[in-house]
């Protein structure tokens, strides 16, 4: 007996030792914001960081120099702009009241470096892994980066299993051409975040995400241009970023992470841009605001507490085709939403709440009630405007890809479930060795994506290809529905069915589809897809 | 499927909040009460990893007692299995875990340290416990754990222990992953050098 206890590394004990009975609840985990709340923190005390422009830089200054037989297509879409980023640990502040936390992110900050791409302008990002091996904590300093929903090639897309670990790096080639070469296709508000396997939703959380915004000669980033095609969308520093995280601290300022929760994680601390309940000061005319929820499981629903409209322009990043007056906006995990808010009726000194009304008690997924208070997420101060607003807000913005039945090659079902404690996806567990479909490329598929449970809530996401909602239990989509438009994540609320319709287009590899409550994700609720040669 | 309820429905506020989403759940909310354990002093500091598990004394199959922080866990790469060996679920997992043993046989016992915790305490006996063992030819440096109907009800919930699936971690870092136990056993293997890094020669 000694001897395996030995072996083992244990040593069997021999005789009794002492002991201290102790009650314990199996219900007081050791992270719980129920049982072990954040500290307090007093709100609006901080006001809102936006994260910088990343600058890019001569491609000189790359070694060893970008290498093009990595990349597919690298010679038809060579690249005009490069970056270089590494990824580190550092201290940062999410309130003066807590101290310094110690975080990952991009460019030593979180959110990281916000990139601006243009389409028709290949870009290459050089990711390095600069954080700590040695690190003790719930995330692990490997990496893989995910440009959600970039349309690139597999080798750039962050698959999961393509990562790097410190000292190491990984070059990205986006080609910054649209899917099939269709303008209709173009995308505009993404974010770039970790997509490390087993490891998403702890090193998302630990500060490993920022924005990547593409603008074109519609979406031009300039309210005063003179060009005829410019929507003239609020711009500068009127288009202001939002990245939403609820993070749940202990007692000592640090983020708290349960690395053994499989349900999904809420935090109790709202953050923007990394900021907990921030003011954004801001003046009486048009904002374009790019709202984002890159939260672990939290569903929101957005109100501003005076009642005021907001005018939703689009849905995951993509411009509906026409703008949609809404009193809320829902956003579940990884959703993106960009909204004019038009303060031109308030006063100097007017104080609005951005509202999340969504009730959600445990990770797996929202209530569905709306509470009559909600929490305050963030607050717009107003104060005298400075110039004149030029800025637009168009009557439409472009039409959506036509759907065309009769191209479609076949359908494939999809069911998210849950097997005695495992999440699943048609009743099978995350395998990257293997693909759960085959494509050939420039087939077009309707996917159905049935949620098998009643209890839980799945955003769905599928890398790489935009999707249309053609039925959502067995109904159409309305053209006055937000959700009328190019996505890529799909809430998938209890029992929920929907038929989907994508094309697979221009690169080849390996994708993954997957459920974006990182904890579900990171917990094998995930598929591999390869799109092969036609 | 719908034994979302039963396995995982857990937190007291749950009840407060939604107890309607959840009715077949409630029971294992209530029937969860807090348990006394008999908790043994730590002998040294607790690393990371300690919280989640009580440091109270377990039995293995092979009818010896340990302390479970401070014997088993501490400061270690662990491979942590969760098993009901009435379940045909835990037979596939166990035998992926042979020949992931296999595979690894220079590293179990010295680095990477393999436990299965039963979720069936009642019924998985050590002695059952070790039968399971000879029948899958698990051979020595494996243990199989029951932790008493107490002590096993505490670490379904600190761990989110369910049938079939797998902790992989390194304690000294409090870095933990998981895995299904129906995972490839060349997935497996890749997924120790996960909680260890260590710079590869090229890439």
């Amino acid at each position: 007996m000694l001897k395996l206890g030995l072996a083992t590394g244990g040593t069997a004990l021999v005789g009794s030792p002492s002991t201290d009975a102790q009650l314990l609840s199996p219900h007081d985990r050791p992270v719980d914001l129920e049982v072990k709340p954040s500290p307090p923190t007093t709100p609006f005390v901080v006001p809102l960081p936006i994260p910088p422009v990343a600058q890019p830089i001569p491609v000189s200054r790359l070694d060893p120099p970008p290498d093009p037989a990595r990349h597919q297509r690298y010679d038809e879409f060579p690249a005009q702009k490069f970056y270089e980023f590494r990824q580190s640990q550092f201290l940062h502040s999410y309130h003066p009241e807590l101290g310094p936390t110690v975080s990952w992110g991009y460019g030593g900050i979180t959110p990281g470096p916000t990139i601006h791409a243009r389409w028709g302008e290949p870009l290459f990002v050089r990711m390095h892994n600069d954080l700590p091996a040695d690190h003790v904590g719930f995330a692990a300093p490997s990496t893989s980066t995910h440009v959600h929903n970039m349309h690139t090639a597999s080798e750039s897309d962050g698959f999961p299993m393509n990562y790097i670990n410190p000292g190491e790096y990984y070059d990205h080639h986006y080609a910054m051409s649209p899917a099939g070469g269709d303008r209709r296709e173009h995308m505009h508000s993404m974010w770039y975040h970790d997509h490390r396997m087993d490891f998403t939703a702890p090193n998302v959380y630990a500060g490993l995400s920022a924005f990547f915004l593409a603008f074109d000669e519609e979406d031009s980033g300039d309210e005063n241009s003179s060009d005829p095609r410019a929507w003239r969308l609020p711009s500068g520093k009127y288009d202001v970023p939002l990245m939403l995280h609820d993070v749940l601290f202990d007692e000592k300022g640090q983020a708290a992470f349960d690395v053994f929760n499989t349900d999904g994680l809420l935090g109790d601390k709202f953050t923007v841009n990394r900021a907990i309940q921030p003011y954004f000061q801001v003046e009486p005319r048009k904002y374009r605001f790019r709202i984002q929820n890159g939260g672990v499981s939290r569903f929101y629903q957005f109100f501003l507490s005076t009642g005021q409209p907001f005018t939703v322009i689009s849905n995951d990043g993509n411009m509906l085709p026409r703008p949609i007056i809404s009193d809320s906006i829902h956003l579940s995990v990884a959703q993106r939403s960009d909204v004019i808010i038009d303060f031109s009726q308030n006063q100097p000194g007017d104080q609005i709440y951005l509202q999340n009304r969504l009730e959600q008690v445990f990770g797996q997924g929202p209530t569905g009630r709306l509470l009559d208070a909600g929490d305050n997420v963030m607050r717009f101060d107003v104060v005298p405007l400075k110039l004149p607003d030029h800025s637009r807000i168009p009557e439409k913005f472009r039409p959506l890809p036509p759907i065309n039945l009769a191209e479609v090659d076949r359908e494939r079902l999809w069911v998210f479930d849950y097997n005695g404690g495992l999440w699943t996806i048609n009743g099978g567990a995350a395998d990257m060795s293997e693909p759960s479909a085959v494509i050939p490329q420039d087939s077009t598929e309707i996917w159905i994506i049935r949620n098998g449970g009643g209890d839980w809530s799945h955003p769905v996401h599928i890398h790489f290809e935009e999707f249309q909602i053609i039925e959502f239990n067995g109904k159409p989509i309305s053209r006055d529905e937000i959700r009328y438009a190019r996505k890529d994540v799909l809430t998938l609320g209890p029992s929920d069915e929907v038929k989907l319709y994508l094309k697979f287009r221009d690169f080849l590899g390996k994708y993954v589809m997957h459920c974006h409550n990182v904890v579900h994700e990171d917990h094998a609720m995930m598929v591999r897809w390869d799109i092969v040669p036609s | 499927m719908s034994e979302h309820c039963n396995s995982h429905g857990r937190r007291p506020f749950v009840l407060k909040s939604v107890a309607a989403l959840c009715s077949a759940g409630a029971a294992s909310h209530i029937a969860a009460r807090p348990v006394e354990i008999a908790l043994v002093p730590h002998k040294e500091p607790p690393g990371p990893s300690a919280v989640y598990f009580p440091n109270m004394v377990v039995g293995a199959h092979t009818d010896e007692e340990f302390v479970l922080y401070d014997d088993l866990i501490r400061g270690r790469i662990i491979l942590l299995s969760f098993i009901e060996i009435r379940s045909e679920r835990s037979r596939i997992m166990t035998r992926n875990l042979v020949e992931l043993k296999h595979e690894l046989s220079d590293r179990i016992g010295n680095d990477v340290f393999m436990y299965t915790l039963t979720l069936d305490p009642t019924h998985d006996t050590p002695l059952k416990l070790g039968e399971f063992a000879k029948e899958h030819g698990v051979g020595d440096n494996w243990l199989f754990i029951n932790a008493g109907i107490e002590g096993t009800s505490l670490l379904r919930e600190r761990l989110s222990a369910v049938n079939g699936i797998v902790r992989y971690g390194n304690e000294a870092l409090g870095r933990w992953g998981s895995f299904v136990g129906g995972t490839s056993v060349a997935s497996m293997v890749e997924r120790f050098s996960w909680v260890g890094f260590q710079k590869r020669s090229s890439g």
